[in-house]
């Protein structure tokens, strides 16, 4: 296999690990800032 | 690996010491990382749009994803140098802090992801690579670099 198919693996193999981690961190701080929002205001 | 010492030792260091007792000069090292920050995200803003066929569709994307990756480099080195001193001001209250562990996550992630896989992928020619994974790398790069600056931020509210 050729480096760059290799690297082009690997680019999208972070890409997705990457993408799902960070959906799930932000998703986590939205709820968060939501839940103040709630106990703040009702 | 437990860093608590390496944090005890930059909450005591004369990096502390002057950043505590000086106020102008860590509202001056701010402005640095401040201005590092938006260098090297506009070279990241420019490359990815370029890689998602936004901006700049005249110049092919080889010629100026190579002509940010200076710029990239120097916002970074002065994000990291200012950042550092920055810390030293309130090391060990970081330490505790879950918003700036997702920061250096982030970054790590970053840097591992510009420095291994995307600069080493970009240096063939960008018809070669499916233009798919062209948008990915693209997205990817914009997200990550943008949860760097935005959990950078949202330490200050945690």
């Amino acid at each position: 296999m050729k480096n760059r198919d290799i690297l082009e693996r690997a680019a999208i193999g972070f890409a997705v690990i990457t993408l799902v981690g960070l959906a799930w961190f932000w998703s986590v701080q939205v709820g968060w800032v939501i839940e103040t929002l709630e106990m703040a205001y009702g | 690996m437990d860093l608590y010492p390496f944090f005890d030792w930059l909450d005591t260091s004369l990096l502390a010491d002057i950043s505590k007792a000086y106020g102008g000069v860590f509202a001056v090292v701010q402005m640095f990382h401040l201005l590092g920050l938006s260098m090297l995200g506009g070279m990241v803003l420019l490359g990815d749009l370029r890689l998602l066929n936004l901006v700049m569709k005249d110049v092919p994307s080889e010629v100026v994803i190579e002509n940010t990756y200076k710029w990239f480099n120097v916002g970074l080195v002065m994000v990291v140098i200012s950042g550092i001193f920055m810390s030293s001001a309130v090391a060990l209250k970081l330490y505790y802090n879950t918003m700036f562990w997702a920061k250096m996550s982030s970054l790590a992630a970053g840097l591992f992801f510009v420095y291994a896989i995307r600069r080493p992928l970009l240096r063939f020619d960008h018809d070669t690579i499916r233009p798919m994974t062209l948008r990915l790398i693209a997205i990817t790069s914009i997200l990550i670099w943008f949860t760097v600056a935005a959990s950078g931020r949202w330490i200050g509210f945690s």
